[in-house]
């Protein structure tokens, strides 16, 4: 589901619509691992995932929660770098949100 | 990632050969002669058979749900060593009245409607039938206290022998073995269209749960008829096209098989395990997974992919992991088989094995991401490619990680290398298995043993003759020994493994 309150006005992954999807994406990081890794713990460090211990399993319901929540579908082909942590998700999304306009 | 499937799990998705037969009713008909009664596994001299009443919320006809419709592929083609599939567990239990064992069982039986699930033909087809409400058999064997645990994992044995009676027989077979008057253990053994490893895990807890306080907890709000309908739907429907796109996208460009041709003639019968345990590759595996972050499965993977395509000669490995799609909470207490099969593609091409794990997790993830498929949709969409390329294409080559979820686990402060290389003199390999029949060429099990990590090859001996199942394992096991204890540059992987 789209939200129409996130505009493009700031470059991806910057300003106020880079904060909120930070935001609502470690949510989800604390939702996807049972509460193990909280969205404060997400928020608090670089955002490596694999620093903080993200299994794959956690991986995948994230992936599935990111595609309801935001109506996207997060394409795993070729080198999926940008899983590599918080900040080049959100820009993934963001990027992946433009190109579905 | 952690995608374990507990149980006997042989790669259980497309099969592009399946036999005309997807109704096993010749084999039930040939069954029934043999076997007079749907509870024919005959019980031990002195053994007794008590009759358990159920009786649950509902009975109902549907599909089968896309687990239970890998399963039956994998059935169908594996006639007549199907019983292959079969799987119990030895539950021991604080002393009990076997009277209120019994009721405990009847009420398991009750609370999942796996537990009394039988196939129906249909149209060629088969559906899932739940009863409402039977009389299930179990049989009850005195033993002494010191033999108790013996005759619990003996009569697990023999209640797993025979293959089940799909559309007559309840797929749960029950006994339990008294000391003194008061049971010790339960045994339980499931047909495989039931409940896969976990789900059977699920079943073990909630029986245990009844005897403890008489409940197992709220009734469970989604069953495999709730399944099914939720698969025919929408968003199902979706999910199976999305996962099957990819599929599709692969299966146009992989190599068409694995191995793909015989090294000789096939031992009698064809299709042999070797079974190692290995206590350095348990070191080996938890270093690698606390070093680079990643699970013990995606280490397994990486490394039996890089031995793959040097015992294949591919540049490309094509597996089939069985994944438990047990993701999310809602699908967690459910006992029915829900795994399927994943398709992991990795090219071979990194320079090193750190290389490799990366590109192996990120292929991981992929390839659990679409797992979740209707079998026959998928096997159509297969057949279609191998008509466009001419050629079948089936890798014939699958992984299921049998241990219990696990988690990355940080790297041992104080991993001793020549005590891991060391480790290796006390690796074990026996051959447990050999059968006619299975539906695949290679098929690599891992389990949690213990004495070390257990890596199973079982394989169809005109391709892998045992020599080179043995060297298979050795080989995986020095590959993984040596990256954890220095690193390992792929192109000396021959010589790495050779001898």
């Amino acid at each position: 589901m789209i939200d129409p309150e996130i505009s493009l006005a700031d470059p991806p992954g910057t300003g106020p619509e880079g904060e909120e999807l930070r935001r609502r994406v470690a949510g989800l990081v604390e939702t996807s691992s049972d509460g193990e890794i909280t969205a404060a713990e997400v928020l608090a460090g670089d955002g490596s995932f694999t620093a903080l211990g993200v299994t794959s399993l956690t991986m995948l319901r994230l992936i599935d929660a990111i595609e309801e929540e935001f109506g996207v579908e997060i394409d795993l082909g070729g080198d999926p770098a940008f899983l590599d942590g918080l900040d080049p998700l959100v820009r993934h999304i963001i990027a992946v949100r433009a190109g579905a306009r | 990632m952690t995608a374990p499937v507990l149980g006997p799990a042989v790669s259980a998705g497309t099969f592009p050969g399946a036999p005309a037969d997807t109704t096993g009713e010749a084999s039930r008909r040939a069954r029934s002669v043999a076997v007079a009664s749907p509870q024919a596994v005959s019980a031990p001299a002195g053994g007794a058979v008590a009759a358990v009443e159920f009786a649950g919320e509902r009975g109902g006809v549907a599909p089968l749900a896309w687990g239970q419709r890998s399963i039956w592929l994998a059935i169908c083609r594996t006639m007549p060593d199907d019983h292959y599939f079969n799987f119990g567990r030895v539950v021991p239990l604080p002393a009990h009245p076997a009277q209120d064992v019994l009721a405990a069982l009847a009420a398991l039986v009750a609370r999942h409607e796996s537990l009394r699930t039988r196939l129906r033909a249909v149209d060629g087809d088969v559906c899932q039938e739940v009863a409402r409400s039977g009389t299930l058999a179990v049989e009850i064997v005195a033993a002494a206290r010191a033999d108790a645990g013996r005759v619990a994992r003996e009569m697990m044995d023999r209640l797993a022998g025979p293959a089940f009676d799909y559309h007559a027989e309840w797929p749960l077979r029950a006994g339990l073995v008294t000391c003194e008057g008061q049971v010790r253990y339960a045994v339980l053994v499931f047909c495989h269209l039931a409940a896969d490893g976990l789900g059977a895990d699920v079943a073990v807890r909630d029986l245990r749960a009844l005897l403890r306080r008489g409940s197992a907890g709220d009734p469970v709000p989604r069953q495999p008829l709730d399944l099914a309908a939720e698969q025919a739907g929408p968003a199902g429907r979706r999910l199976s096209a999305a996962a099957i796109a990819y599929w599709e996208r692969e299966y146009r460009r992989v190599p068409p098989t694995m191995f793909q041709a015989p090294a000789g003639p096939p031992r009698e019968p064809r299709f042999w395990r070797a079974a190692m345990v290995s206590p350095a590759l348990d070191t080996a595996v938890e270093v690698l997974s606390g070093r680079y972050r990643v699970s013990g499965t995606t280490v397994l993977l990486a490394g039996a992919a890089a031995m793959v395509g040097q015992a294949a000669a591919q540049r490309t490995c094509v597996m089939l992991p069985v994944v438990n799609n047990r993701f999310h909470v809602r699908d967690r207490d459910l006992v029915t088989p829900l795994a399927q099969d994943g398709l992991f593609v990795l090219d071979l091409g990194a320079e090193t094995f750190e290389e490799l794990l990366r590109a192996a997790w990120a292929a991981s993830l992929r390839a659990y991401k679409h797992t979740r498929f209707d079998p026959l949709e998928l096997r159509r969409a297969i057949e279609a490619i191998g008509a466009e390329r001419g050629v079948e294409v089936h890798p014939y080559c699958c992984f299921n990680d049998q241990r219990l979820v696990e988690r990355p686990r940080i790297a041992k402060v104080e991993h001793d290398p020549a005590a891991t290389r060391a480790a290796v003199e006390r690796t074990r390999i026996t051959w447990p298995v050999r059968i006619d029949r299975l539906n695949c060429r290679f098929c690599l099990h891992v389990t949690d043993e213990p004495d070390g990590l257990g890596v199973s090859l079982t394989a169809d001996t005109a391709f892998l003759p045992p020599a080179a199942m043995e060297g298979y394992l050795r080989g995986l096991e020095r590959l993984l020994v040596e990256a954890a204890c220095r690193g390992v540059v792929l192109a000396d992987l021959p010589a790495l493994t050779a001898g």
